[in-house]
């Protein structure tokens, strides 16, 4: 492979997990969806579907019913009448397919992160992380949308370290991901 | 290779341009390009997370010198930055690359320009990501004070970090952000995610005010996120548009509000109206209990909860374990109510009774006499402390007088009673003089009736002696006649036992003298016979001496029966004598007495001479 193209895919790999790791605070639809998607990921729907051919998958399909049937389930327990008239319209198939791939980013990276906090550290990544307990504490605050202000309060250190933590987290799940996926 | 090598050497390289990073990772790790790629990526992601930095300086670097950066979250971090052009310390929201679209941000600076309120971050300018920026910023007033100790300038926090102290600061700092958000739905300007996160506070006076109009909606046009960022392709005006914080999320919100909701028509403003007043409930839930009105540990989760139309958590204690006042709690209670109507009107309406809270003025709860009075005096201490003196001495004054009036009203029936009562005491003196003379004429009848009383009493007791002695006698008389009595039947019963043995002796005197007359005809029968019976003759002398013997045995007995009979004659004839000395004692007794004495016992004596004779 080129290194070129390496570094196209490595700048797509580090846009992927930044982008993966912005939770806010605020939702928006997308927010929604993308959290019923994640949902649906941890179903194990999804591991059964990639066990088909692509053209058997019917990913939207499956997705979109996941979704209708959480809302009609939300709709049961009580108030949702509005929606009766006015229903939340689903993304188009390429668009939930990008959300299941978030989705399934953003599940792999609770899980490394989770690691982190215990003090685990991938062997394969040989660059070393400086606090790898405190940087995966710090970034399972991150994800959790609380701003680099708010974790400083919360752990009692600087709004540097927070900083400084988060990208040293970012950059190693960077490299993790780059390893998984054959890129590095 | 050790960790200090790598560290050191991605130290040195970041501060190097990205063109250089290949070749000197190369020379660096010869013989190890595995770890040269990973160090690579390494750099790579973190000149990723601090371009930001690089594109606030790569932008208007000229006009704003960068400071540090106050706080970051998911899609923008704040930077503290000098305006060079007005030489004034101002806050820059920088996006991150990829984040919110132009559009957006410019909307949501346009959303913050058209609201002019003190209690409302102020914005001064806005950079859309044209070139020379690389992204788009947003230039706003830096919330901040100087230090009155150290006089630096000390940046603002959001609510969320900067907690309040207590209950009345988290009330004053909701009722200035309601002030706020009421403020910009003067101008059709709707927040829609109100929450701690979004109010700053001033690091020294401590005031609230509201940021990040990034979900609003403006009356002038759509600001924040439009359809197209929010709603899925295809999505027409009957699609849902959900926007806000879950935790924070009016019911209505997190069921989805129309896309074209129109601030400018009445029905719309009004639910927009009302999510704003449920997001500022909320802000005040958060501040007062320490947690949001849907405390889930899942974004996706809380919004579940929140569209269920389930109640938000009770409101009852704070963090600090302080109990809540009610009437803070009844004000929450409403502006969180699940209809939106029956909510607030307007944020104006919540403000004013939370500033009512605050001042200890009636709120729309309060409306009992007692309940207003008890605030009145609340809010004004010194003139409830002077109302009561004044009342108290106004009481005092009153029962003074009236106490006066009653003594000189005594004073006056004092007087005429004195005055009656010197009249009385003449009158009485003369009723005195005359009852002393009556007196002294009674003590002499009195005296002289004493002495006769005295006469009478030694007569009297005389008297008593002599009937205390006719009493003994007559006693004693009783006594006498009982014992005489008893003796009497003592000898009533000696005679009766007499008679029986008179009887009996004639009995036998009889059937012996039919024995002898049976021996005389016997002995005739026998003389008649002697001739033929000498043998019986014998016999009947025999019997004949028998019989003899046996008269004479009747003989003595019947001596002995007469000797008895003259023994109870001397007996009968000297109870007689005593019963007559005893009458006749009894007699003198009762006639001693003066009264008719009690009937003597009668004796009936019997003379057993008179009933047969002793043979």
């Amino acid at each position: 492979m080129a290194d070129d193209q390496i570094a196209q895919q490595l700048e797509r790999i580090i846009r992927r997990v930044k982008r993966s790791m912005n939770y806010r605070g605020s939702y928006s639809t997308r927010d929604i969806l993308g959290s019923l998607v994640a949902r649906w990921v941890q179903s194990g729907e999804w591991e059964r579907l990639k066990q088909l051919p692509d053209d058997q998958r019917h990913l939207g399909e499956s997705v979109r019913r996941f979704i209708l049937d959480r809302l009609d389930q939300l709709r049961r327990r009580g108030k949702r009448e509005e929606l009766d008239d006015a229903a939340i319209a689903l993304p188009d198939d390429q668009l939930l397919v990008e959300m299941v791939e978030l989705a399934e980013l953003r599940a792999w990276i609770a899980r490394r992160v989770a690691e982190l906090a215990a003090g685990v550290v991938d062997a394969r990544v040989r660059v070393p992380l400086a606090e790898p307990a405190e940087a995966g504490a710090i970034l399972q605050l991150h994800l959790g949308g609380r701003t680099q202000r708010e974790i400083a309060a919360a752990r009692g250190v600087s709004l540097g370290l927070v900083n400084k933590r988060i990208a040293e987290g970012t950059s190693y799940l960077a490299v993790l991901q780059g390893i998984e996926r054959g890129v590095l | 290779m050790t960790r200090e090598p790598i560290t050191a050497a991605l130290a040195e390289l970041a501060e190097r341009p990205a063109s250089e990073w290949p070749d000197a990772l190369g020379a660096r790790f010869p013989d190890d390009p595995a770890l040269a790629r990973q160090a690579l990526a390494w750099l790579h992601a973190q000149r990723a997370h601090a371009a930001d930095r690089d594109a606030l300086v790569l932008g208007d670097g000229a006009r704003y010198e960068p400071g540090v950066r106050l706080d970051a979250g998911a899609t923008a971090s704040v930077w503290r930055a000098y305006d060079r052009k007005l030489r004034r310390n101002v806050a820059i929201k920088l996006f991150d690359a990829g984040a919110p679209a132009v559009d957006e941000i410019l909307a949501e600076a346009r959303a913050a320009c058209e609201v002019i309120s003190e209690h409302v971050v102020r914005v001064f300018d806005v950079h859309d990501g044209e070139p020379p920026s690389v992204v788009p910023y947003i230039v706003m007033e830096l919330v901040g004070e100087h230090d009155p100790g150290t006089g630096a300038l000390e940046p603002g926090a959001s609510a969320a970090t900067c907690r309040p102290r207590d209950l009345w600061e988290a009330v004053r700092w909701v009722r200035d952000v309601a002030r706020g958000v009421h403020d910009a739905h003067l101008r059709n300007v709707f927040h829609r995610d109100l929450k701690p996160h979004n109010v700053l506070i001033t690091p020294v006076s401590r005031r609230a005010k509201i940021a990040d109009f990034g979900l609003a909606v403006s009356g002038a046009g759509r600001t924040g996120r439009p359809p197209s960022a929010e709603a899925p392709a295809g999505a027409g005006r009957g699609a849902l548009r959900i926007a806000g914080t879950p935790g924070y999320m009016a019911p209505e919100q997190a069921r989805g509000l129309g896309l074209a909701l129109d601030p400018r028509d009445p029905a719309d403003r009004a639910t927009l109206v009302a999510v704003d007043v449920w997001g500022l409930g909320a802000i005040a839930h958060d501040l007062l209990s320490g947690r949001p009105p849907w405390p889930c540990s899942d974004g996706v989760e809380a919004w579940e909860v929140a569209s269920s139309g389930a109640r938000p958590s009770p409101l009852d204690h704070a963090p600090s374990g302080e109990r809540i006042p009610a009437r803070l709690v009844q004000i929450v209670d409403r502006a969180l109510a699940a209809r939106p109507g029956d909510r607030y009107p307007s944020a104006g309406a919540l403000a004013d009774e939370l500033h009512a809270v605050l001042g200890c003025r009636p709120t729309s709860f309060d409306r009992s006499p007692a309940a207003r009075l008890a605030l009145w005096s609340r809010r004004n201490p010194q003139l409830t402390v002077t109302a009561v003196v004044a009342v108290a001495l106004a009481g005092m004054t009153l029962a003074a007088y009236a106490a006066v009036l009653h003594l000189q009203g005594q004073r006056t029936a004092l007087a005429d009673e004195v005055r009656a009562a010197l009249a009385d005491k003449d009158r009485l003196a003369e009723h005195a003089r005359a009852a002393r003379h009556e007196l002294d004429d009674t003590e002499a009848n009195l005296r002289a009736q004493a002495a006769a009383l005295d006469a009478l009493r030694r007569s009297l007791r005389e008297a008593e002696t002599e009937y205390h002695a006719i009493v003994q006698a007559r006693e004693q008389a009783v006594r006498s006649a009982s014992l005489a009595t008893r003796a009497l039947a003592t000898v009533r019963g000696d005679r009766d036992v007499a008679e029986k043995t008179r009887d009996l002796y004639e009995s036998f005197w009889t059937r012996a003298r039919k024995d002898a007359a049976d021996a005389g005809r016997d002995r005739d029968a026998a003389a008649r016979d002697r001739d033929a019976a000498r043998a019986e003759r014998d016999q009947a002398i025999k019997d004949r001496d028998a019989a003899r013997a046996a008269i004479a045995r009747t003989e003595h007995e019947r001596d002995a029966a007469r000797a008895e009979r003259d023994r109870n004659a001397d007996a009968r004839h000297q109870a007689e004598v005593e019963v007559a000395k005893l009458l006749g004692e009894l007699t003198a007794a009762v006639g001693s007495d003066g009264a008719r004495p009690a009937a003597a016992p009668t004796l009936e004596v019997s003379d057993p001479t008179t009933r047969g004779a002793v043979h």
